[in-house]
């Protein structure tokens, strides 16, 4: 140890102790971290190995560097096993029947588009072959600004659908016996209309027409409930016709005209076009609008509708100024049971369906839904649909359970 | 002559209140709710039926398809009645000549019968 300041020579070579000395802190401080830091591998491990949801790891090919145990659990395989081929051809439904890479895979478009997918419904594969829906959500990783792979995290919601699917044929048995009773109801209340017209009995026919609407509106409800469920079942089919749609509207306007007095409703403009689409199913879109349009502003006289088109599209709109929507609510107009109070938190009647099956119908047909609204003063609903209508179809996770059934 | 009608359905209720709108506009009826259409069809000899597409466990496209491949009855026409009206498609598949969805107008009823006479 040099004892002098002045002795300098000495500091150049430190004494074979002080090495051993730091030498020793070296291994301790290095033995410390390497504990921390399989005490912190270990947290994470006890974490995703815990994980109820399925957790996989994959590279830029789309190949898994890393399952957790619900993973291997959930599609028979294991990590080894997965890690020779793309995951999508091993339990992606449809590329697990075909044998395809394909660019519409779902699990590595993300990676591809570099962006996120949350919640999204699919259909994977089992290692026995037993196809599953699932609902996964992707993230893309990148490294150094390349794509570096993607964490996919999925769970089996074959229990889900299933209950989904008892509710669902529950509703549709329902509409169905709740139909029955109606149809004679309104039969019979049409035999006793033309028997009091033929004796002139003008109090009568009058109360009888008004029981007429009345059951029109239930049968009205318990059309939206049956659509309803169609829709979450995808089994909402859409025709392709060709029909004039100026033709429909006029129709569609002349019908629920009949059934307000307090308002006129006025056509603009002209469409002069045949679009190729489900012409009921369009009506019914419209007459959506326009019973709106009537039950939400009940101290108004007028409600606009504007047609206009041209060789690509077709676009009508319904406006009123009645309540109009809250700004807050604006976003979640298309969604199911929205329903808006009035100003004096009044609801007004109807299941808050109609939108939403209105928003499926128009973009299942390739088209457009969207809404301008004034608090007050009013609210414009409008549609615009392509001039041939595409039918987008969903997955039904059960037609590829079928598919695979048969292979 | 008075043309002849067959309605087909298991509610006992629609059946009885179509009957009591077809013999107000001056036609013969006849009813099944039990699914004997067949038989009923051949003895009765109606000028159109009107068949419900689902009768308590019965198919009535099955009806349907039978009626159409005997001699006896092929050429009645047939229109099919359901709840469901995107049935119609199914219906036209299993030989109906027309289609009604319920609940319907009584006119809508009314006009379809008088237009399956003219073919």
């Amino acid at each position: 140890m040099p004892t002098s300041r002045k002795d300098l020579s000495n500091l150049k070579q430190p004494s074979v102790s002080t090495l051993q000395n730091l030498d020793a802190l070296m291994e301790e401080y290095t033995s410390k971290l390497e504990q921390r830091l399989m005490a912190q591998t270990q947290q994470l491990k006890t974490i995703t190995d815990n994980a109820a949801s399925c957790l996989f790891m994959i590279d830029a090919q789309g190949k898994a560097t890393y399952m957790n145990p619900s993973a291997e659990h959930v599609t028979g395989y294991t990590l080894d096993e997965m890690k020779s081929r793309p995951l999508s051809q091993m339990i992606h439904g449809r590329h697990a029947i075909d044998g395809s890479t394909s660019q519409v895979c779902d699990t590595i478009r993300p990676l591809e588009l570099q962006k996120k997918a949350k919640d999204q419904e699919d259909v994977f594969v089992r290692k026995n072959g037993q196809s599953f829906p699932v609902s996964f959500s992707v993230v893309p990783l990148q490294q150094e600004g390349q794509q570096s792979g993607a964490v996919l995290e999925f769970q089996d919601i074959s229990e889900r659908k299933e209950l989904e699917r008892q509710k669902d044929e529950f509703i549709g048995v329902a509409s169905h016996e709740l139909k029955t009773p109606v149809t004679s109801m309104k039969t019979y209340t049409q035999v006793l209309k033309r028997k009091f017209a033929k004796n002139g009995d003008t109090v009568a026919v009058e109360s009888l027409e008004k029981i007429d609407a009345q059951i029109n509106k239930l049968t009205n409800l318990i059309a939206d409930l049956l659509d309803v469920t169609r829709v979450q079942t995808g089994n909402l089919t859409l025709r392709q016709e060709e029909f004039d749609l100026d033709d429909l509207v006029r129709e569609v306007v002349d019908n629920i005209q009949l059934t307000t007095e307090v308002h006129q409703i006025k056509i603009d403009g002209l469409a002069h076009m045949t679009i190729y689409a489900d012409r009921d199913r369009t009506g019914q879109v419209l007459i959506n609008f326009l019973s709106n349009a009537i039950k939400y502003s009940p101290h108004s006289d007028t409600i606009l509708v504007m047609v206009s088109g041209d060789d690509q599209q077709s676009t009508v709109s319904v406006q009123d100024f009645g309540i109009g929507i809250p700004k807050d609510k604006l976003d979640q107009v298309f969604e199911r049971f929205m329903r808006v109070s009035g100003p004096k938190m009044e609801t007004f009647p109807g299941l808050g369906l109609g939108l939403y099956i209105s928003a499926q119908i128009i973009r299942r047909q390739g088209g457009q839904i969207w809404v301008e609204s004034e608090p007050d003063q009013g609210s414009t609903f409008y549609f615009s649909l392509p001039k041939q209508a595409i039918q987008s179809e969903s997955i039904n996770p059960l037609t590829i359970e079928r598919e695979v059934a048969h292979e | 002559m008075s043309k002849r009608i067959l309605i087909s359905d298991d509610d006992p209720a629609i059946v009885d209140s179509i009957r009591m709108l077809l013999e107000m506009e001056g036609y013969i009826v006849e009813v099944t709710v039990d699914g004997m259409t067949m038989a009923t069809a051949q003895t009765f000899k109606p000028d159109l039926i009107f068949l419900d597409i689902w009768m308590s466990g019965q198919d009535g496209r099955e009806i349907a398809r039978e009626l159409k491949s005997q001699p006896a009855t092929r050429h009645i026409p047939i229109v099919m009645v359901s709840a469901n009206r995107d049935a119609e498609a199914l219906a036209k598949k299993a030989g109906a000549d027309g289609f009604i969805a319920k609940p319907f107008e009584a006119d809508d009823l009314l006009q379809i019968a008088q237009d399956s006479f003219k073919t």
